[in-house]
């Protein structure tokens, strides 16, 4: 047996071209339907696992997708805004522990997340280097986010207008990166998160500027040239930052709400039925459901799609593996003028096709494990944008 | 060595009507014997019913002691491994193999051979014989015709067989180099103390051969 | 065993519970780390300890030496506040800090919500400096809510109602304890009660506008300035006192601290005498916030019904000696 896998291997060594394109069409022949297999699988799990993991998400009246792509995925950043008055309804139920997330500004491809501490503590998010936010204008980085930035503890990220959606009245504000999140193979790693006050700021609401000189003798403040305002939060000027305006009407995307238990999700769920209201509660779950029928339907064609090609496939093999005996009778002649039996003719075939498929199944896997680490990246920004 | 009486061959109808009819045929031990004649006249037939790929419609072959007309497929099959040495009129080296896996192939593909180091020191021993021992690393295509002669012969006589069956051994060279393979063929023969039996159409170097038989009249013949 | 904290940590979680059904614990055995309560003055950190007792850690992250009103926490000192279980808010924008830096909301408890449209808002704000401490304005609202005592009772519940969810194992203890400082409150609520009647709407100076919720609730009739007690003001601000006096014509003079000599020499030209009514925003160097207030209503008693002389328990401290005593640990 040992003799007619060294033929063989010389055999495939000694054609080697044509034996790596076998091996790769053989490979992605069959991977292809695993992967897509594997792919839409696991795309169902994450998709599902982060919806179980999002209960409800109450939002400004728009499209339930949208709202739910914008709270767990930060797409769709133009989505309709609420504000923090619905945030302080949800949190003084004391039904749900509340989160409110501010999903709208893109930074070099990243989004920039306007989060809570809490957020971070929900989703068993720690920082793998530095620290966690402390002051505004701090960021930590998804693992991803990091990578693709390229930027570590310590480094500084310009927001200026021109990376944003929103090119106007934006504050250019340099965030401090204080950390970088574990990786957690779900969309927080794409995502750049910073305190939801930082994100305020840079949407124009709050500021830091130098004092006034100094207070009228009656007490009232000089309406002098405007002082020069900080575009970095450093220890020496954090106190000059300030907002201005009421805070509950401040903006946030969507506020993720954790019912305590089922009586509290029943009440709160109960607050949105009246469909006049300007905001409005989804469940995650139902609508990641709903949009994974429908890929689900998709998949379904796609399947007999692949039985076709996998037909054809088996057809083409076959054929290819008849020529390739026809290349090799005058070898085989000769071996069987040489001595060989029949079994031995047969066992030098399978032993070299036993090899090439030994070799298109380890690459085969190879373009599974490719797809489903491309998966994350991806198939999640595909939702995202 | 070989002893064929009342032999009679025929190829199935569809292949024409040729038929070999061979009434007596000898052939010494150590004996060299080139055989003649026009195409289809049934030399090739010939070393086929003494190799046992073709069996006879009637009569007996014995080769080496042995009757190979009365042998089971197998029996026959070994027989041809350990007891007959081939060289084939194109040679059938393998492009993917290199000199020395050429050299070795019967004892890769018949578990009748074992490949111990005595057969591997053999294998150098006869590569130097031959003058090739420092190519034996490389890929035949890498050789000349020449040397590819030789490989084929190291190749039949590495088995250390009885008889050598040789069909046109050099067919393919020009007449310098015929007459060396000859040679090498014979000193190698003579080492191994093995007959050999070649069909030809080389009439100069028939002289060489310790008998010849025409074939264009061999329906006459008698050995 | 490994350390307790452990125990409620999710990780512990599965652990613990079949700990508890194995050895059918009772839920206690769970929470059996103390609640770490990190407070933003020193009133919210005398509630916690009085509440929780033995059972509550709590951290008062502000140096011994600076108003807690105008602190601003550094990184490492937000760090150590994060980790806590509780965040005890005064609320009323006493932490201005509170909009620059990252604290889990859901660890929040604003003490004073339950009286939100009953703030106090300031108009008549100006901005001015203290010495090298930089500008500070009253803007807004006024935050000094705990010297209203019903004021800080209705914290007190706040407090105790969060301490209860974080901990419930805890309700007890906290429930029987807050009935304690309820009772204690009421007292001073009372016996404040009585010597503001008993100063029946006689004029009063304050040398700083804290003293909003005291004045609201106890019908007193209090007008402000914005001194230090360890800096001499101007004269233009002395120009201004007489001023304010000729048509306020007080004889009292309410202190944070007791002022400088100095100062006390120039208000007895005045006929004001100074008097110590600390608002204890800050860890005293000795005695505690209930003590103090005590000591506060004491002060205005005596004052209420005796002579022009200076009305204190301590010596002066200037603004710029250290403390005496050690400065609190506030941070890793």
């Amino acid at each position: 047996m040992r003799q007619d896998f060294y033929l063989a291997w010389r055999h495939l060594r000694h054609y080697r071209i044509r034996s790596l394109v076998l091996i790769a069409c053989l490979s992605l022949m069959g991977a292809l339907p695993i992967a897509m297999h594997v792919l839409l699988d696991q795309g169902e799990s994450k998709l599902l696992a982060r919806a179980r993991a999002t209960p409800l998400v109450v939002g400004a009246r728009a499209s339930g997708l949208d709202l739910t792509l914008n709270a767990l995925y930060f797409g769709n950043p133009d989505l309709p805004r609420t504000t923090m008055a619905e945030f302080d309804r949800v949190d003084d139920s004391s039904w749900a522990l509340a989160l409110p997330i501010y999903s709208r500004f893109v930074v070099k491809g990243q989004p920039l997340v306007g989060i809570t501490l809490d957020y971070l503590d929900y989703r068993q998010l720690t920082v793998d280097q530095g620290e966690t936010l402390t002051t505004l204008g701090d960021a930590v980085l998804g693992a991803n986010a990091a990578t693709a930035l390229g930027l570590k503890v310590g480094d500084r990220l310009l927001t200026t207008p021109g990376n944003l959606f929103d090119l106007a009245g934006i504050y250019p504000l340099k965030l401090r990166i204080t950390g970088i999140l574990g990786r957690r193979d779900n969309p927080d790693d794409q995502a750049i998160f910073i305190d939801l006050k930082t994100a305020w700021i840079i949407e124009g609401l709050g500021h830091g500027h130098e004092a006034p000189v100094s207070p009228g003798k009656n007490g009232a403040r000089p309406a002098t040239a405007s002082p020069v305002t900080f575009t970095e939060v450093t220890p020496d000027n954090v106190a000059s930052f300030h907002f201005h305006g009421d805070p509950a009407t401040y903006p946030i995307s969507a506020v993720i709400a954790v019912p305590k238990d089922t009586r509290a999700s029943t009440l709160l769920r109960g607050r949105y039925l009246d469909d006049t209201q300007p905001d409005q509660l989804v469940v995650p779950l139902e609508i990641t459901r709903h949009l994974l029928d429908n890929i689900f339907r998709i998949r379904d064609l796609f399947d007999l799609v692949l039985a076709l090609v996998g037909i054809a496939t088996l057809l083409a093999l076959s054929l290819v593996f008849w020529l390739s005996l026809r290349m090799r009778r005058e070898e085989m002649r000769t071996l069987f003028l040489l001595g060989s039996s029949r079994l031995t003719l047969l066992r030098l075939i399978l032993a070299e096709s036993l090899l090439l498929g030994l070799a298109s199944l380890a690459l085969g896997f190879f373009w599974v494990r490719l797809a489903q680490q491309g998966l994350n990246e991806s198939t999640l920004r595909f939702f995202m944008h | 060595m070989i002893r064929i009486e009342g032999l009679q061959f025929r190829y199935p109808a569809a292949e024409g009507d040729f038929t070999l009819r061979i009434p007596r045929f000898d052939l010494k031990t150590g004996e060299r014997l080139a055989i003649t004649g026009p195409s289809g006249t049934g030399k090739t037939t010939l070393l086929k019913l003494i190799a046992g790929i073709e069996p006879p419609l009637e009569g007996s072959i014995w080769v080496d002691g042995q009757a190979v007309h009365a042998m089971s497929d197998s029996a026959r099959r070994r027989f041809r491994i350990t007891r007959l040495g081939f060289i084939f009129q194109d040679l059938q080296l393998l492009e993917y193999l290199d000199m020395a896996d050429n050299i070795l192939h019967p004892y890769r593909i018949n578990p009748a051979l074992k490949l111990s180091p005595a057969v591997r020191q053999r294998l150098r021993q006869l590569a130097a014989d031959i003058g090739l021992e420092h190519k034996l690393g490389q890929p035949v295509t890498a050789l000349s015709q020449g040397e590819r002669q030789r490989v084929a012969i190291c190749r039949a006589v590495l088995t250390q067989p009885a008889l050598v069956l040789a069909d046109e051994p050099t067919a393919s060279l020009d007449p310098d180099n015929k007459l060396k393979i000859l040679d090498v063929l014979f000193r190698t023969l003579d080492r191994e103390s093995a007959s050999l039996i070649a069909v030809t159409h080389d009439h100069e170097l028939l002289g060489r051969f310790d008998r010849v038989i025409d074939f264009s009249d061999y329906h006459h013949a008698q050995a | 065993m490994t350390h307790p904290r452990l125990w409620i940590r999710p990780e512990g979680r599965l652990a613990t519970l079949l700990l508890c059904l194995s050895l059918s614990l009772p839920a206690q055995a769970i929470e059996y780390a103390p609640l770490t309560i990190t407070a933003s003055n020193y009133p919210l950190a005398y509630f916690a300890e009085r509440l929780g007792g033995a059972q509550v850690r709590v951290e008062l992250p502000v140096p011994n030496d600076e108003d807690p009103a105008y602190w601003q926490p550094d990184a490492p000192t937000i760090q150590a506040m994060q980790k806590a279980d509780l965040i005890a808010l005064n609320g009323a924008d006493y932490e201005k800090w509170l909009n620059r830096v990252s604290l889990p909301h859901s660890k929040w408890v604003d003490t004073s919500a339950a009286f939100k449209s009953r703030y106090l808002v300031i108009k008549d704000a100006v901005t001015h400096s203290h010495g090298g401490n930089g500008m500070h304005s009253h803007d807004g609202t006024a935050s000094t809510t705990w010297l209203d005592f019903t004021q800080a009772a209705q914290q007190v519940d706040a407090l105790a109602a969060a301490m209860i969810r974080t901990r419930p194992a805890l309700r007890s203890t906290i429930e029987h304890n807050r009935a304690a400082l309820d009772a204690d409150l009421m007292r001073l609520d009372a016996d404040m009660k009585q010597v503001a009647g008993a100063l029946a709407g006689q004029a009063l100076m304050a040398s700083h506008p804290v003293y909003q919720y005291l004045e609201r609730r106890y019908g007193l009739n209090l007008k402000s300035v914005h001194w230090e007690p360890g800096e001499m003001p101007p004269a233009s601000e002395w120009t201004a006192l007489r001023q304010t006096l000729s048509a306020h014509p007080a004889r009292l003079m309410l202190w944070e601290e007791m002022p400088s000599t100095e100062i006390q020499a120039t208000l007895a030209e005045l006929k004001l005498r100074p008097l110590d009514f600390r608002p204890c925003a800050n860890r005293p160097v000795s005695g505690d916030w209930l003590s103090i207030m005590r000591a506060n209503i004491a002060h205005l008693q005596e004052a209420s019904t005796s002579s022009p002389e200076p009305i204190r328990k301590k010596s002066v401290r200037a603004k710029s000696t250290p403390p005496k005593t050690p400065a609190r640990k506030h941070g890793p």
